[in-house]
């Protein structure tokens, strides 16, 4: 069934309309994280940039027009121009990589597990499995600081690393055995019969089936990992200091930091943006079960 | 050549089964057991962090702090408004980002050009930080000066006790998590195998009838699942209220975890027993809700296959 040309682009005009309209804060907070602190302020929103200020014939610079600002790199160099700049981001890095490959290697494992075998209580243990995200981040995280003083993980990267993988541990399960549950077992049963081990049947059939999944679960989990905040703020100090704190210490202080804030948010969102990008073939990509699903 | 028939060769099924899942049971437990039975702890004494009293030295109240956070008549029953409150939130909020994230899948399921871009365009909400956002977000609200009443044409009051800042929070948190459950519910529109269409084409089946009783049915796993996690991350909703509207007690956006916050941890002089036994409150409600949840995602379950 092959849809007409027309009809495709008749669809794609609501799309665009749709994704402009969720775009339309980005936008601006791209044209925000250009201006300077008193252009943030103005009445009459400046959409229009001029790079370079104009000058009249006093030599003083003259205000742009209605709905143009000049545009300043000076919020960008101010974030990416503080101090150990470079090291929260290597933390932010390495804490975020380590803990999805973690929490999706356990996840699936897991998901494997309870998706296939008999377990006793294993309903049971799904929804413990589950209820580790309910609790509010404010009740765990005093006792948590005191154990982690007591464990020597306090500011430490592996502290960080074992408890986001544990926070994103209840989705990755959950998701990847929605997405293991889909494949048929016959696939399973049929390689079982050529000799194939458990093992090589999970790599050799499930992975490739469930691909889709993990990938949608990794990009969950990294941007989870990735943005952290509450847990970053109460369990470090200095060594594993994360960019998100650092980004909302810009906006701390009680001057006019609209513009930092924007400038902050765009550069944090750029590596992410770009790997679900990079990303977006598998995530779309249909999974293809023949017709013995059933 | 290998004989046919043989039991599966290297590790056997139970070794197997229990390298699965007891890695992740025993991370989960040593990160989520521990701290329970400390808070509980906590919920039952008088004990105020930032005074150099230890833990263990400070007075137990029994169920005190339980009773002070279920009436207490000078505020007014505030706990329950706070937990209408934040299930209200949880309700519209939840709802509107299935629907408009369900529609959005729908709409990019179909064979338009640049699908691809659209969609990792339209994940770019989801992939930032949420107390950033927030951040900005206020800006826009701001009354003077913000590009919303500045589009709107009317100074609006989207922040303190005005009855949009409710609305504020829900327009932030639509923002962020709609992409969440477009994602969700494309993976399960991909799910669904092409050759059931193909037969209810022979059948003649109308539009409406494919929806019904294919697609929705066929999506609804995979929805439900979005739904569950969106439900029990709103019921503690904390960065984008807080950050959006530093609300006070008894506001339009002082939701559970805001108040939480209120309580025990603001204003350090304050008792954290009592924050804490809100938030076991809290739990018991969420376990409640996520029970019920689990249910019907299980029926649903073994009623498709």
């Amino acid at each position: 069934m092959k849809e007409s040309w027309i009809r495709r682009w008749m669809w794609f005009q609501p799309a665009l309309l749709i994704t402009l309209l969720m775009m339309a804060p980005i936008i601006w907070m791209i044209i925000t994280s250009f201006k300077q602190p008193d252009e943030t302020q103005s009445l009459v929103p400046g959409f229009i940039p001029d790079f370079s200020t104009k000058i009249d014939e006093w030599g003083d610079p003259v205000a742009p027009e209605k709905y143009h600002f000049t545009a300043t790199l000076t919020n960008y160099k101010a974030i990416l121009g503080a101090r150990n700049v470079g090291w929260y981001i290597f933390n932010t890095v390495i804490i975020s990589a380590l803990t999805t490959i973690a929490s999706v290697f356990l996840g699936f494992f897991a998901a494997y597990g309870f998706s296939r075998f008999k377990i006793a209580g294993s309903n049971d243990m799904q929804f413990f499995i589950l209820s580790t995200r309910m609790l509010p981040a404010m009740a765990v995280s005093i006792p948590i600081s005191w154990m982690f003083r007591r464990m020597g993980l306090h500011d430490t990267h592996l502290g960080l690393i074992l408890l986001y993988t544990c926070f994103n541990l209840s989705f990755s399960t959950w998701m990847m055995k929605a997405f293991i549950d889909e494949i048929p077992k016959a696939y399973e049963e049929a390689a079982m019969l050529d000799g194939y081990s458990r093992m090589k049947i999970l790599f050799k059939i499930i992975l490739p089936q469930a691909m889709t999944g993990i990938i949608a679960t990794a990009v969950f989990c990294l941007i989870a990992a990735w943005n952290e905040y509450a847990f970053a703020l109460s369990l470090t100090s200095e060594t594993a200091v994360t960019m998100p704190l650092n980004i909302a210490n810009a906006a701390q202080e009680n001057t006019i930091t609209h513009g930092r804030v924007a400038a902050g948010a765009v550069l944090f969102m750029l590596p992410i943006a770009i790997f679900t990008l990079l990303m977006r073939k598998h995530l779309l990509r249909g999974v293809t079960f023949g017709a013995v699903k059933g | 050549m290998k004989p046919a028939l043989l039991p599966p060769r290297g590790l056997s099924d139970r070794a197997v089964r229990n390298w699965c899942i007891f890695p992740v049971l025993f991370l989960l437990v040593a990160f989520n057991i521990f701290p329970l039975i400390v808070s509980l702890y906590i919920s039952f004494h008088h004990y105020i962090p930032t005074e150099q009293t230890p833990l263990t030295q400070s007075p137990f109240v029994g169920l005190d702090n339980y009773r002070k956070n279920l009436d207490e008549p000078d505020t007014k029953q505030e706990p329950w408004k706070t937990f209408q409150r934040t299930s209200a939130l949880v309700v519209v909020t939840v709802g509107l980002q299935t629907v408009i994230g369900f529609s959005l899948a729908m709409l990019l399921n179909r064979k338009i050009p640049g699908r691809g871009i659209f969609v990792a365009l339209l994940l770019i909400p989801m992939t930032m930080s949420p107390a950033v956002v927030a951040q900005f977000w206020k800006y826009m609200f701001l009354p003077d000066g913000g590009i919303i009443n500045y589009i709107l044409g009317h100074p609006y009051h989207w922040d303190l006790s005005n009855p949009l800042a409710f609305w504020a929070v829900v327009i932030v948190e639509v923002w962020i998590w709609t992409p969440f459950m477009m994602l969700l519910s494309l993976a399960g529109l991909n799910s669904i195998p092409k050759h059931l269409y193909e037969a209810a084409q022979v059948d003649r089946a109308s539009a409406w009838f494919r929806f019904r009783r294919i697609t929705l049915p066929l999506v609804m796993p995979m929805l439900l699942l979005g739904i569950v996690f969106r439900a029990m991350d709103t019921f503690r909703i904390f960065d984008t209220a807080y950050v959006l509207n530093k609300a006070k007690i008894g506001q339009d956006t002082t939701f559970v975890s805001v108040s939480l916050f209120d309580k025990g941890i603001a204003k350090g002089s304050e008792n954290l027993g009592n924050a804490t036994a809100m938030a076991y409150l809290l739990l018991f409600v969420a376990i409640a809700l996520g029970n019920i949840a689990v249910h019907y995602l299980d029926k649903m379950r073994s009623r498709q296959s």
